[in-house]
C-alpha cells in the first residue's frame, strides 16, 4: 500500500522504499495529519548504541503491519474537531465503525503471512538435488521384502544385549508360582507387528510361572490383542518341547478397558477393585505382585509412573518398542524401572535368557526378524551414505 | 460345529483374508501417490475403529457401570447422576453446535447462549482433572526421581574417577543442550568478555553435538521399530496371498507358460 499523500522520499538502502517508504531505516515522517507519524516516532526513539535511529533497534519491519489499524482509524482532515474546514474544501462524512465484515478482513490481514509487495526474488545460487523420498521408501521396501520372498536366512548375527533385559527376567522369575501380576496392555492391531513380538516371551514365561494375568488397557481394542496373544502364547507352550502342563485361560482376567487416558491412572493405583471389570472384580484375590506396562509409546510406561507406581509402589517391568526405547531408559536407569525389554533385539535375548526351545513358529519369526532387520539397516546405511555424497558433491559444485 | 457353522466360519475367515489383503495394499500405495482408495481404507479403518471403541464404551461402561444400577435403584446410586448430567450437557451442546446452521446476521439465541455455558462444565472439569493430575504425576513421577538419581550420581564422594568423569560430562552435555534450545546462543555468546566467549561457545558446541547424538540414537532406534512393523506386514500378506486363490492361479499360470 502506498499513500498517496506522502512526500517522495529517496531510497537509501532499501530496494522497496519508494513503494514503502515507512520500511527505511532513516525514515522521519512528521507531516501534518499523518497518524503514521505516531509510530515512527516510537521506531526512532528506539536508538540503539551506534546512535544511529534505528540501527540497533529489536524488531524492524512491523510499520507495515500497523498500518490497517492505523489507516481504519484515520479520519479525513475535515472531520477533526480543532480544524476548521476550508471553503474549498470538499465536505466528508465522519466514517462510521468499522462493520462485521470490515473487522473480519482487518483480522484475516493481521492473521496472515506478511507479503512483500514488489520484491524481485532472486534465483537460487546452484542447484538442490531433488529429495527422492519415495525412491528411499522403495528402497527400504524392496530390501525387506525380497528376502522375506526369497526366503534369505542371512546375515543373521546376534541381536544386542541392552541392559534392563535380564533384570526382567529375574523379576519374572523370582515370582511365586500362582502370583498376580497387573499388565497394562497399552498397545493395539495398529503396532501389534512389532509388540507381539516383544511381548510374547514374556507372556510364555508368565504362562511358564503360573501366573494370573490381570489385564487392563487403555485402549478399546486393547484387551481383545490381549486375549489374542495370550491364547497364542498358550497354544505355542502346549506344541513346545518344554511346555507348561495345565495352563490355560484360567490364567487370563480381563481387567477391561479403562477410558480417560492417565486421568484414571490414579484410581488403579489407589483403589485397583474399583477399576477393573465387574468379572474381573469377582476373581480379584488381593493385590498383585509386579506390574507389567506393555506400551507401543513411552508416553504410556510414563503415565504409569507418574500416576500409578507412586501410589501402589508395585515394581514395574516395561515392555516397549524398540522406538521408545531411548525415552524409556533412564527411568531404568533411576530405578523406576526394575526391567526393560524393548524391540526385536529385546525378545530375541529374553527368548535366549529363557532357555526354552522355542515352537517352530516362534523359531521361524524370531530368525526372520534379525535377517530382515539386517537387511534394512544395509539399505537404510546406503541411502544414508548416498545421501551424504550427493550432498557433498552439491556443495563441490555451488561458486 | 455344523457343517454349516464350519462352512460359515471358512468363509467369514476368507473374506476378512481378501479384506485385509486389499486395505493393507490400498494403505501401501500411499507412497506412490495419494489416492482414492488409500483415502477410502483410511476412513474405513478410522469408522471400524470408533465403532468399536462406540460399542464397548455402552456394552463395558456406560450400561453395567452407569444405567444398570441408575435404572435398578436410582436412590442408592445418586451420585451416579452427576456424571450423567455432565454427559447429557455435553452431548447436547456439541451436538447443537454440530446440526444448527450459521445465521449470519445477529446473535446467537438465549437457549443457545445457555447452552454452550452450561456445556463448558464439563469440559472445563475434564480439563482440570487432566491437568492436575498430569502436573502432580509430572513432578512425583518423572521431574522429582530423576533429579534425584542424577544428584546422587553426580555428587556421590566414594565415585570412581570414570563415575565422576561420567557425572561431569553428563551434567555439561545436558544444560549445554538446554541453552542451545532455549536461549539464543549467537546472542548469549557476542555480549560476554572475550575470556568467557571461547568456554561458552565450547559448552554449546557440545550441547549442540549431544543433541545430535540423541537424535540420531533415537532414529535409529524408531528404524528399527518400523522395520519391524513393515516385516511383520511383508510376512501377513504373503500368508494371505499363500492362503487365498491367487497364488494358485499365479502358480498355474506360471506352469502354463513356463512348464
Amino acid at each position: 500500500m502506498q499513500d498517496t499523500d506522502q512526500p517522495e522520499r529517496e531510497s537509501t538502502a532499501s530496494p522497496y522504499a519508494a513503494a514503502q517508504p515507512w520500511l527505511s531505516v532513516d525514515y522521519t515522517e512528521a507531516a501534518e495529519g499523518d497518524l503514521l507519524t505516531n509510530d515512527a516516532a516510537v521506531e526512532e526513539s528506539a536508538v540503539g548504541k551506534s546512535g544511529a535511529p534505528g540501527q540497533d533497534r529489536l524488531v524492524i519491519g512491523v510499520q507495515g503491519l500497523l498500518r490497517p489499524i492505523a489507516i481504519l482509524n484515520r479520519l479525513p482532515q475535515s472531520a477533526t474537531p480543532d480544524r476548521e474546514p476550508q471553503p474549498d474544501e470538499p465536505r466528508t462524512a465522519a466514517p462510521s465503525s468499522p462493520t462485521a465484515d470490515e473487522l473480519r478482513r482487518l483480522r484475516q490481514t493481521l492473521n496472515a503471512e506478511p507479503s512483500i509487495a514488489a520484491f524481485d526474488l532472486a534465483p537460487l545460487s546452484g542447484r538442490l538435488p531433488p529429495l527422492r523420498i519415495a525412491w528411499v521408501f522403495w528402497l527400504i521396501g524392496l530390501a525387506i521384502a525380497t528376502p522375506i520372498l526369497l526366503s534369505f536366512n542371512r546375515p543373521m548375527g546376534r541381536a544386542t544385549e541392552w541392559p534392563g533385559v535380564a533384570e526382567a527376567y529375574i523379576a519374572i522369575d523370582n515370582l511365586s508360582i500362582n502370583a498376580d501380576v497387573l499388565v497394562y496392555w497399552a498397545y493395539d492391531p495398529a503396532t501389534s507387528g512389532e509388540m507381539d513380538l516383544v511381548a510374547l516371551p514374556i507372556v510364555r514365561h508368565l504362562i511358564d510361572r503360573r501366573c494370573r494375568l490381570i489385564v487392563v488397557s487403555p485402549l478399546p481394542n486393547g484387551p481383545a490383542v490381549a486375549r489374542r496373544l495370550f491364547t497364542r502364547a498358550v497354544a505355542d507352550a502346549q506344541t513346545s518341547s518344554v511346555g507348561s502342563p495345565g495352563a490355560g485361560q484360567s490364567l487370563f482376567i480381563d481387567g477391561g478397558y479403562l477410558p480417560g487416558g492417565a486421568s484414571v491412572l490414579p484410581l488403579v493405583g489407589q483403589d485397583l477393585p474399583a477399576a477393573l471389570s465387574p468379572e474381573a472384580r469377582a476373581n480379584y484375590i488381593g493385590p498383585p505382585d509386579l506390574a507389567i506396562v506393555l506400551g507401543a509409546q513411552a508416553e504410556d510406561v510414563q503415565a504409569w509412573l507418574e500416576q500409578v507406581q507412586p501410589l501402589n509402589l508395585l515394581p514395574v517391568v516395561a515392555v516397549v518398542s524398540a522406538g521408545a526405547d531411548p525415552m524409556a531408559r533412564p527411568y531404568l536407569d533411576s530405578g523406576q524401572l526394575r526391567g526393560l525389554v524393548s524391540g526385536f533385539d529385546g525378545a530375541a535375548s529374553y527368548w535366549r535368557l529363557s532357555g526354552e526351545a522355542l515352537s517352530p513358529p516362534e523359531d521361524a519369526l524370531m530368525r526372520g526378524q534379525l535377517v530382515y532387520q539386517n537387511w534394512g539397516a544395509f539399505a537404510l546405511l546406503l541411502v544414508l551414505l548416498l545421501g551424504n555424497l550427493a550432498a557433498l558433491s552439491t556443495r563441490r559444485s555451488d561458486p | 460345529m455344523t457343517s454349516l457353522e464350519l462352512t460359515t466360519s471358512s468363509a467369514l475367515d476368507s473374506i476378512g483374508l481378501w479384506v485385509g489383503l486389499a486395505i493393507s495394499l490400498t494403505l501401501l500405495s500411499l507412497i506412490v501417490r495419494d489416492n482414492p482408495f488409500a483415502r477410502l481404507a483410511q476412513h474405513i479403518l478410522v469408522g471400524a475403529a470408533l465403532g468399536y471403541a462406540a460399542i464397548l464404551v455402552v456394552r463395558q461402561l456406560l450400561a453395567p457401570r452407569l444405567f444398570a444400577p441408575l435404572l435398578e435403584d436410582p436412590g442408592a446410586n445418586p451420585w451416579l447422576l452427576a456424571p450423567l448430567v455432565l454427559g447429557l450437557l455435553l452431548w447436547a451442546a456439541g451436538g447443537e453446535r454440530l446440526i444448527r446452521t450459521r445465521s449470519t446476521t445477529g446473535a446467537d439465541g438465549g437457549w443457545r447462549r445457555l447452552l454452550q455455558m452450561l456445556g463448558a462444565a464439563p469440559v472445563a472439569l475434564m480439563l482440570g482433572v487432566t491437568i492436575g493430575v498430569g502436573v502432580t504425576g509430572a513432578l512425583q513421577g518423572t521431574l522429582l526421581p530423576q533429579f534425584v538419581y542424577a544428584a546422587d550420581f553426580g555428587f556421590d564422594p566414594l565415585a570412581s574417577g570414570s563415575q565422576i568423569l561420567v557425572g561431569l560430562l553428563t551434567l555439561l552435555i545436558t544444560s549445554g543442550a538446554l541453552i542451545h534450545l532455549f536461549a539464543d546462543a549467537e546472542g548469549l555468546v557476542a555480549q560476554q568478555p572475550g575470556w568467557v566467549r571461547s568456554a561458552l561457545a565450547a559448552w554449546l558446541w557440545l550441547g549442540k553435538r549431544g543433541l545430535w547424538l540423541a537424535a540420531g540414537f533415537v532414529f535409529a532406534r524408531l528404524m528399527a521399530s518400523r522395520f519391524s512393523l513393515l516385516i511383520g506386514r511383508v510376512e501377513y500378506l504373503m500368508y494371505t496371498v499363500s492362503q487365498s486363490t491367487l497364488w494358485q492361479w499365479a502358480e498355474s499360470i506360471w506352469q502354463a507358460f513356463f512348464g
